[in-house]
């Protein structure tokens, strides 16, 4: 081939080429041309949520424990500021709208906010620009980005000022041109006005976690991740879906009941859809398939407890080291619960945490163990020498009571006596079989159930669990559940804290007489027993002391467990207080005669409103 | 044809392609850079600027018998690869390449002139008239593209290295290399491109484009999506973003400064490796039809000197450039068009950029005269 004809093939390989691409052109611009025409002016659809309010927890009268507040903050909206004509009249502009909102901010958290944003805003764009590989160049310098670092930026508001006030808010909104850059935004912030009395009941709600958030994903309940599963586009097929998923900016409740209750607190997300053609402008169309849907706020969920009878309770408490409940005996209603000193967040909650032993409050239940079996009856004498020969060993009473029947016993609480029960209980069913029947030993099944311990009856040491010693070990709440069974005709209520909780209880098959026998012991305890002169028989109250041993030394736990009135139990109290010198009569009785009252005293204005 | 009317067709057919060019470059500037922060006037001043100091180097050249040119092939060269060399100690890092000088407001990139030098010098060399009698000729030849195309593929700008390597086969082609050579630099340039591919010289960014291109062909539909990185997501988005710009240009176009995604700043790179994509969505199939054509045209121009010229280094020189120019300008459209991967190849005498358009128009200047002082070889049979 002579060179000659070798560069005329070559261009005519050239121009093949270009005839090739003119081609390509047709088919694009002609062909397809139409297809590519819509693409180029396709609107986009667009998906907003908007974040449902939080539910409202109330007390019993309906005062407010927890509720969410709106909240305006400011941002630094990329690129507008940085097109800003002069930024000393925007801030001279921003400072004249929080003097007109009376707004705290100063001079300088203003500046320090401003240079902050664009701090953060600078970090943002060097983060990006390393991702894509971009070399920072010359232009890093404040105020003055390029237009591709603006094209990194933007939709990346930056947080300026949280909690403004919103006069000031108000004012920035309704002259937009006065403060370009700037925008406000609403969100909710969560407000416990009660928090010094009810912190650990209520609780706290928290941002998202990286172990809720797998705990979420495992459940199929967290949006990014649904999102994956089901490609980019699900959405567009059903925006409704899972409507109470959770994304990254959600809030959690994370301990009391703002987690117990989060299913009913929370809301369900708000859905609208736009379409925007590609400038963003918001279209009408009539081609959207789904109306928009507002969100639905969480619950308001009134609680039994009350403010007041909790007030009262702290009160009582107020010095001391221990934990209160109060409860309707017949629905399971928990009117206070209270552990004092108040435990710090995620802290111990001595009432349904704290598993002391019950020591001689669950005489009570040793009582009723005792004649359901048959093996006593009321008037069972037993003589009390101070010591008691167990099989292997002497175990004692802290007095020698001498004869003694089942009222006398409960009065005095003679340990001898229960000791007897428990051993002739030995041959029937054993003394822990029936402890365990009165919720000892497991959880009560209260909204905070998954905060609860169960505490123990440990299964052999019959002796001692009859007067609530050794390793038995149980929680306030649980001693107050106990004793509702004694007043409420022999029902094992679930405790609850939300009001309109269903009423679950389970009957324990009691008989009506060994009730009555039981609480008559339990009055005498306050007439001329163990409790007597603590306040409490005015209040027409029952109940029973208990002083446990602390294995150190001296000291002992005190405890007391009551109701009143005696002839209509309204209202069922255990008190317990840490170590100390004296027994349950002398610390723990006044505590609970002070609740008892409160209590009475709130109930019955309750009822006399109601009429 | 007269050697008088194939210069001057060149030379009107170069004028309006630079025209077209500024008025595209202006369009694309007036929408991605924005007027508000004034770097619009800036940027088009700078390539108005750059057309005229071409033009002048280019008209300056086209008055020097080139024999007188011809002595300077191998300086020239060793200058161009000692400005590879000194960009990648002293250059200035622009988007994570390392290919540009900056002096004051412009820039160069040295690598658009070695390339010129090293067609100057590969055109010297195999005019010698033994060259070709042996395999040694033709491997000198390729040491001579090789050191510049290793230099640039350094910064790293592996596709305007490897620009280099269409004009080179050419040239040794013409210039009559043997066949049993080729097929032994085919087995070599296989096994070469696959170490430099798992080795990691090629970078991943450049790996990205041919990823997306290949994902947009479809041919790895059944490729898992770990595949897909974000990078090789991002170039797609640009191509297509292109691509919708050329079809929805339709027959007439949308109009000067009045494209859609030209207004919306999607296109990437509008005003330099992407100005296609504005000119065809402005001004349609007739427009871009028109590009093609004037393309063709020089393309046209540049082989009919080269084949009337008898003098060996003319006429390598100028087949040489001509292929130069047409693979880029074919490189780029199909690059534009979404039927070749995304690229940094500028669109020859139209895309923004300095350093190409004059050493493009230097070049010109240089296969004018050459066409000028040639003999008229058709006549001669």
């Amino acid at each position: 081939m002579t060179p000659a004809r070798r560069t005329v093939l070559l261009l005519a390989g050239i121009l093949g080429c270009f005839l090739f691409l003119a081609g390509r052109l047709f088919a694009l611009q002609i062909v397809r041309g139409g297809h590519y025409e819509e693409l180029a002016t396709r609107r986009v659809r667009r998906i907003d949520w908007t974040t449902p309010m939080r539910g409202t927890i109330l007390d019993r009268a309906g005062e407010v424990l927890a509720c969410d507040r709106v909240v305006y903050d400011l941002d630094v909206v990329i690129p507008d500021l940085v097109f800003v004509g002069s930024y000393d009249v925007l801030v001279a502009n921003l400072e004249a709208a929080f003097r007109l909102g009376g707004s705290r901010v100063t001079r300088r958290d203003l500046l320090e906010g401003l240079d902050a944003a664009y701090e953060r805003i600078e970090e943002a764009v060097a983060a990006e620009m390393r991702r894509q590989g971009i070399a920072p160049g010359a232009a890093g310098r404040k105020r003055s980005l390029s237009t591709r670092q603006l094209e990194l930026i933007q939709g990346m508001p930056q947080p300026f000022l949280k909690d403004v006030e919103r006069e000031a808010c108000l004012f920035i909104e309704a002259n937009p041109e006065r403060y370009p850059g700037i925008a406000v935004r609403c969100r909710y912030a969560r407000e416990r006005p009660m928090k010094d009395l009810f912190a650990p009941l209520v609780g706290a709600v928290g941002p998202l976690g990286p172990a809720d958030i797998s705990r979420l994903r495992a459940k199929g309940m967290f949006l990014p991740s649904l999102r994956e599963e089901y490609g980019r586009h699900y959405i567009l097929t059903d925006p409704f879906y899972r409507r109470n998923a959770y994304e990254y900016s959600d809030r959690i409740g994370r301990t009391g009941l703002e987690k117990a209750l989060e299913d009913r607190l929370r809301g369900v997300r708000g859905v609208s859809i736009t379409e925007r053609n590609r400038r963003g402008a918001v279209e009408i169309t009539t081609a959207i398939p789904f109306d928009p849907e507002p969100p639905t706020a969480g619950e308001v969920i009134r609680l039994s407890a009350s403010a007041e009878i909790q007030r009262e309770a702290v009160h009582a408490l107020a010095g001391e080291s221990g934990a209160a409940v109060a409860m309707d005996p017949k629905t399971g209603e928990i009117l206070a619960l209270v552990s004092s000193p108040a435990p710090p967040p995620g802290g111990l909650n001595k009432a349904i945490r704290g598993t002391p032993p019950p020591a001689s409050t669950v005489k009570i239940a040793a009582a009723v163990a005792g004649l359901e079996e048959g093996v006593i009856d009321p008037s069972t004498v037993v003589e009390c020498h101070k010591h008691y020969q167990a099989p292997g060993v002497v175990l004692g009473c802290w007095s020698a009571h001498g004869a003694v029947n089942l009222g006398e016993a409960l009065e005095h609480s003679c340990n001898t006596y229960f000791y007897e029960v428990a051993s002739r209980l030995k041959k029937k069913k054993r003394i822990g079989e029936w402890m365990r029947r009165f919720g000892f030993g497991e959880v009560t099944g209260l909204e905070l159930s998954t905060e609860e311990l169960p505490g123990e009856v440990p299964p052999t040491e019959d002796y001692l669990t009859a007067i609530g010693q050794g390793r038995f070990q149980a929680t306030p709440l649980q001693v107050a559940r106990m004793a509702a069974v004694i007043v409420n005709g022999g029902f094992l209520v679930r405790p609850h804290l939300v009001r309109d909780a269903p009423l679950l209880a389970e009957d324990l098959g009691i008989s009506a007489k060994t009730l009555a026998a039981v609480r008559e012991g339990m009055r005498r305890v306050v007439e001329s027993g163990t409790a007597a002169g603590r306040g409490l028989s005015g209040l027409e109250a029952a109940g029973k002391t208990g002083t446990a041993q602390v294995v150190s030394g001296r000291t002992a736990h005190a405890w007391f467990v009551g109701y009143a009135p005696h002839s209509d139990p309204k209202v069922v109290v255990s008190v317990f207080i840490e170590e100390g010198l004296a027994g349950g009569g002398e610390r723990a009785a006044p505590v609970a005669a002070q609740i008892l009252a409160k209590a009475l005293e709130v109930l019955h204005a309750e009822r006399t409103a109601s009429r | 044809m007269t050697a008088d009317r194939a210069v001057r067709g060149l030379a009107i057919t170069t004028a309006v392609l630079a025209v077209v060019g500024l008025a595209s470059v202006a369009s694309a500037l007036f929408h991605s850079e924005g007027v508000r922060q004034g770097a619009f006037l800036d940027n088009f001043l700078r390539q108005v600027l750059w057309v005229v100091i071409g033009a002048a180097a280019g008209f300056a050249i086209f008055r020097i018998p080139y024999a007188r040119v011809v002595p300077f092939a191998f300086p020239l060269y060793v200058l161009g690869l000692a400005a590879l060399v000194a960009v990648l100690v002293f250059g200035t890092r622009i988007n994570g390449a390392t290919r540009w000088f900056r002096l004051g407001p412009v820039s160069l990139q040295p690598s658009e002139f070695a390339k010129l030098f090293a067609l100057l010098a590969l055109a010297r060399s195999l005019s010698w008239s033994d060259r070709m009698k042996n395999w040694k000729g033709f491997c000198s030849a390729w040491l001579l593209a090789g050191l510049p195309l290793v230099l640039i593929q350094m910064q790293p700008d592996l596709t305007t290295a490897l620009l280099l390597a269409p004009a080179t086969v050419v040239m040794l082609w013409t210039a009559g290399a043997r066949w049993q050579w080729w097929a032994v630099l085919g087995v070599l340039a296989l096994v070469g491109g696959a170490v430099l591919w798992s080795t990691g010289i090629i970078r991943d960014y450049q790996k990205g484009r041919v990823t997306a291109f290949v994902q947009k062909l479809g041919l790895d539909a059944g490729a898992d999506t770990a595949m897909r990185t974000r990078a090789a997501e991002r170039e797609a988005y640009q191509g297509i973003q292109a691509e919708i710009a050329i079809g929805s240009g339709g027959l007439l176009g949308k109009g000067f400064l009045s494209g859609t995604q030209n207004q919306l700043a999607v296109i990437p790179m509008s005003s330099s490796d992407f100005i296609f994509a504005v000119i065809a969505e402005e001004w349609g199939f007739v427009g871009s039809i028109g590009i093609l054509a004037l393309y063709a045209v020089l393309t046209w121009h540049l082989f009919w000197i080269a084949h009337s010229t008898e003098d060996p280094f003319g006429r390598l020189f100028s087949i040489g450039f001509a292929v130069h120019l047409g693979a880029q300008a074919i490189i780029n459209i199909a690059m534009a068009t979404g039927i070749f991967p995304v690229v940094g190849i500028p669109l020859p005498l139209v895309s923004a950029g300095g350093s190409s358009i004059v050493a493009t128009l230097l070049g010109l200047g240089l296969v004018a005269r050459i066409g000028l002082s040639g003999a008229p070889a058709f006549s001669r049979g």
